[in-house]
């Protein structure tokens, strides 16, 4: 069984104009999950303290030059928002720090 | 990919305080061995050696945009390695004012030294043979250029230490480079 | 050993203590007793010599040991990595008020990077942003200065006018920054390497 957080990272990596997702930084609260399930993921889910949703999603990715920056951005928001269940109110933020021509 | 082996320590320096990780590995790979060899010499340990420069560049890397002439590179990389250095002698042991000799280096005496093959392995015996704190004196003032002051502050000590272990390793190496001539 | 130091130099009234000191004085202000005994000065030289031949010995330890550990490379440039110099978030666009999708400077410092390389004969140096926005915490307006080193030999104004044109490009595609100028100056100035020969 896959964590939600394994589960958006690859939803993320497998999408195009994705070169690589980041860690978010030191992360002080690691999900059980996580933790059962081996290595950490790079997507941080910040659990909510009522109700099933999380109450927010931060990925830090490295893109493609080839599309535009901002439009993989959203996609990437989008596909994340497609995972959740529906009316979630989990805000998402994706940063970029990264678009570059891949080799 | 942009070679950048055959660029200047400025520019590797500016692209990497921008964030360029390429830059700051090619400056890794060009001083690297510089820093190493001097953190050798003045932990006296290889082991201990690797884990300052590493600690030292990390360091750097964080630091960069602080470097004011991005052409001096070495020298500055040299500076941290020997704060990050210095740090690790002090935690070693506590700070002492005897300088005991280190009897597990085998000392070479005068008359081996004057058939060493070359002025710069002499000076390599005679300093591997004084004692740390004269060393690390010698080292820090010759080799990191840095002040008295610099160097008490350093190795947690006074002015009056350092002048003192400065001028008996002073003594020493010109007394046996004498000798090797 | 330790009697040494204080020992008379060559009747000079003056010890290899103060002889030391003397010389991390810089000879300053100078003193007629030590600046005319031969062997004074003679100390005072090897001493300036043994210094600077101990710089030599480390640049040699590191000629006889030139060879980096792989495994001690990785480790540092993977903890380098994760301290990625993203600099602050530059937000964009976004229809969902529940989403924020942003880029760091970081990322914008890279673009301005790759697009100034991409242009034959040019090297990028310092790229910095500076933005126009006024008592905001986000910049809309930026101002970017990029340095370059040139192909030597090549002409200064065309690399800086095409430098110009791929970062206006760059930043247009990628961000939403009004930008207001792209100064572009030469810094340095490089040959290409023949033969494996750098520099």
């Amino acid at each position: 069984m896959t964590s939600l957080p394994h589960e958006l990272e690859n939803i993320v990596l497998a999408m195009p104009g994705v070169v690589t997702v980041y860690s978010s930084g030191p992360r002080v609260a690691i999900g059980a999950l996580e933790l059962t399930n081996g290595s950490p993921s790079r997507v941080e889910v910040t659990a909510s303290g009522q109700g099933s949703d999380p109450e927010r999603i931060v990925v830090n990715v490295g893109l493609d030059a080839s599309a535009q920056a901002p439009v993989t951005a959203t996609a990437i928001a989008s596909a994340i928002r497609a995972a959740l269940p529906a009316g979630a109110a989990t805000a998402i933020v994706v940063r970029i720090s990264s678009v570059t021509e891949r080799t | 990919m942009t070679d950048l082996t055959a660029l200047s320590d400025a520019l590797l320096a500016e692209r990497s305080a921008d964030g360029d990780e390429f830059a700051f590995a090619t400056l890794v790979r060009r001083h690297g061995p510089y820093l190493r060899a001097f953190a050798t010499r003045l932990t006296g340990s290889a082991a201990d050696a690797d884990d300052v420069v590493q600690d030292a560049l990390i360091t750097a890397w964080a630091q960069l945009s602080t470097l004011a002439e991005p052409g001096k590179v070495r020298s500055w990389l040299t500076s941290i390695v020997s704060r990050k250095a210095t740090d690790r002698i002090r935690a070693r042991k506590p700070s002492s004012e005897l300088d005991e000799q280190r009897a597990e280096i085998a000392e070479r005496g005068p008359e081996h030294r004057a058939i060493e093959a070359s002025q710069l392995d002499a000076l390599s015996s005679v300093l591997s043979a004084l004692p740390d704190g004269q060393r690390q004196c010698w080292l820090l003032k010759e080799v990191a250029g840095y002040s008295y002051e610099e160097i008490a502050e350093r190795l947690d000590t006074t002015i009056a230490v350092v002048r003192g272990r400065l001028a008996r390793a002073r003594a020493t190496v010109v007394t046996e480079m004498e000798v090797w001539r | 050993m330790t009697d040494v130091a204080n020992d008379d130099i060559g009747g000079s009234g003056y010890s290899l203590e103060q002889l030391s000191d003397y010389l991390d004085r810089g000879r300053t202000p100078a003193i007629e007793e030590i600046d005319g005994n031969a062997e004074c000065q003679a100390i005072l030289g090897s001493l300036e010599r043994y210094g600077s031949l101990s710089r030599d010995l480390v640049s040699r330890d590191a000629a006889e040991h030139p060879e980096i550990d792989e495994n001690w490379f990785s480790s540092l440039l993977s903890t380098i990595t994760r301290e990625v110099k993203a600099g602050r978030d530059i937000p964009l666009a976004s229809a969902d008020p529940r989403t924020s999708i942003s880029i760091t400077e970081g990322a914008i410092r890279g673009l301005v990077r790759a697009a100034g390389d991409s242009i034959d004969g040019v090297i990028v140096g310092r790229c910095t942003l500076t933005d126009a926005a006024l008592g905001e915490n986000t910049p809309s307006a930026i101002t970017v200065d990029v340095s370059i080193s040139v192909l030597l030999g090549s002409s200064v104004r065309a690399a800086a006018e095409a430098v110009r044109q791929s970062v206006y490009g760059a930043l247009l595609k990628h961000t939403e920054l009004q930008i207001d100028s792209v100064n572009v100056t030469v810094s340095d100035v490089h040959v290409i390497p023949i033969d494996g020969d750098a520099r």
